[in-house]
């Protein structure tokens, strides 16, 4: 009597662990597989983070080097041109004999297009605000010699956002 | 537990360890050259800043104009050769000057090159000799 017991007990506690491991295991092989998707989807995303922040360094280089070439251009007849704020400049043509307003107006650096937006002189400094093709826009604050003729030094840029491609073409 | 249930148990439990290994082995990768980059980024961030600030404040003590140019332009090798001097760089990182081909200036590269050779990350910006107050007439 007693052996038959313990043998329907054992039975029972057979029963009650068949079908146990193989729950387990596939709640385990979920964790252990939406763990390693997350980090993989961090990893990308810190990637990611990297590319957009030196896309952002390269077009501020592309900022930097339009202003470099704007104040290039500024010399010779075209320096008259810096006395005056750019909205004037076609209204002032007599004044600035020689000088060519368009030479300051847009230009390509590296084969990037750049647009003038405003040049606003000042005394011995002038703001000058440029725009990439991409829409890019950045703002310098240039150092003018006493006389307003001459460029002394550029200020490093100040990232304004982005405006629509469409207005600079 | 019967011996069906173990089997399976058993051979997905492997599958499902190795590939999340695998999974994080390349995440873990991923991150290791995201950091690097980051760090070559900053790198040569403080390269171009610490040439600029250098151009800015003692670039007019030295001849970095081409000679007897009427027009005021910068001589490539002149500021390569004084910025190789005074602003060195670190392992790893080209410094490069060329002519703009428009004349607008000269470019200044600086890029970071891989163990193969190959230019990782690149940075150019062009120097104008007016900006820095080279050209008082």
């Amino acid at each position: 009597m007693a052996s038959h017991f313990s043998h329907l007990l054992s039975i029972k506690k057979t029963k009650r662990f068949t079908g146990f491991a193989l729950p387990l295991v596939v709640a385990v092989s979920a964790v252990l597989m939406l763990g390693s998707a997350s980090i993989h989807t961090l990893s990308l995303h810190a990637r990611l983070r990297f590319q957009v922040a030196f896309q952002r360094q390269q077009a501020l280089d592309q900022l930097r080097s339009a202003a470099q070439a704007f104040t290039t251009m500024a010399r010779g007849a075209q320096a008259c041109l810096l006395l005056r704020p750019s909205v004037d400049w076609n209204f002032h043509k007599s004044s600035c004999s020689g000088a060519n307003p368009n030479a300051l107006l847009a230009g390509n650096v590296d084969d990037q297009p750049w647009r003038l937006l405003s040049w606003h002189p000042g005394p011995g400094s002038g703001n000058l605000q440029l725009a990439l093709a991409d829409g890019r826009r950045g703002t310098f604050r240039l150092k003018l010699a006493p006389d307003g003729r001459q460029i002394l030094g550029v200020s490093d840029v100040q990232l304004q956002g982005r405006i629509g491609s469409q207005a600079l073409s | 537990m019967s011996l069906p249930e173990v089997l399976i148990s058993s051979l997905l439990l492997a599958s499902s360890s190795s590939a999340a290994l695998g999974v994080w082995s390349q995440a873990t990768a991923t991150l290791q050259q995201s950091n690097s980059l980051q760090q070559q980024g900053d790198v040569l961030q403080l390269m171009q800043l610490a040439s600029h600030r250098w151009l800015i404040r003692h670039g007019a003590e030295h001849d970095l104009l081409r000679s007897g140019s009427a027009g005021c332009s910068l001589n490539p090798e002149a500021v390569a050769s004084a910025l190789n001097q005074f602003v060195p760089l670190p392992d790893g990182v080209k410094r490069q000057s060329v002519d703009d081909p428009q004349q607008l200036g000269v470019w200044l590269e600086l890029s970071v090159v891989n163990v193969d050779g190959q230019e990782a990350l690149l940075r150019r910006q062009l120097v104008s000799p007016v900006a820095y107050g080279f050209c008082k007439s």
